[in-house]
């Protein structure tokens, strides 16, 4: 899964949008798991991503990921390309 | 509804969108009959002028009634739905205020079809913000 300070970063995202301090992603973690990820709060919760972390997804890479670990993971590769982009 | 429709992906961020509102005596009758809220704050002008105000105050969830009006008739975006309204009130309307409400794209979330609007609301009459609010809307297929 992806790194430490942004694993911790997402975790606060997650926990503003569904608005539950108490969570914790783990990278099998999916909407199952926590209460209230409907389809309005899924797009809140890009929304928020997209914001903290200065990055762009599309609707297709949106609708790739099985879990929160590849979520983590494509965050973490898009973070990477802008930091050699420079 | 705006005669001109464009796609989401003609939408830039800090594009801007403009709507003049008059907050006149057909806004507020309605405004109350709907809600029934007759606080005298904002029935009574000298109740109002008692509390340190010009007159009877229109009330603040008129403003989310504009908003609502502008996202889904003034934007140039077919099926819009709005997700969330986040309002601050700054200053205080009147009977017969003209409103002037600005739109800037603050946010484009291509992959979930959906845009986050900086909004100020302006009172022309008075010269001053009213209130600000982010709203997010989302445009449905």
């Amino acid at each position: 899964m992806a790194g430490r300070q942004i694993i911790e970063e997402l975790n606060e995202v997650f926990c503003d949008v569904f608005d539950d301090p108490q969570i914790k992603i783990f990278e099998a973690m999916t909407a199952k798991d926590i209460d209230g990820w409907d389809s309005l709060n899924h797009i809140n919760l890009i929304v928020a991503v997209e914001k903290r972390f200065r990055i762009k997804f599309t609707t297709k890479e949106i609708m790739s990921f099985e879990n929160v670990g590849q979520f983590a993971n494509a965050v973490e590769s898009k973070l990477s390309h802008m930091a050699q982009k420079g | 509804m705006s005669t001109v429709s464009i796609p989401l992906e003609n939408i830039s961020e800090g594009q801007i969108f403009q709507k003049e509102f008059h907050l006149n005596q057909t806004v507020y009758d309605h405004f109350l009959e709907a809600f029934s809220d007759n606080n005298p704050l904002h029935t009574n002008d000298a109740y109002a002028q008692s509390k340190g105000f010009s007159a009877r105050v229109m009330h603040g969830a008129i403003l989310n009634g504009f908003i609502s009006h502008f996202v889904g008739m003034t934007l140039p975006l077919k099926n819009t739905v709005l997700h969330s309204v986040q309002i601050e009130f700054k200053k205080p309307n009147y009977l017969n205020d003209r409103i002037l409400l600005e739109a800037k794209v603050g946010q484009k979330v291509e992959a979930v079809k959906t845009i986050v609007l900086e909004i100020k609301i302006n009172n022309l009459t008075r010269d001053y913000l009213s209130a600000k609010a982010k709203v997010q809307v989302g445009v449905l297929k």
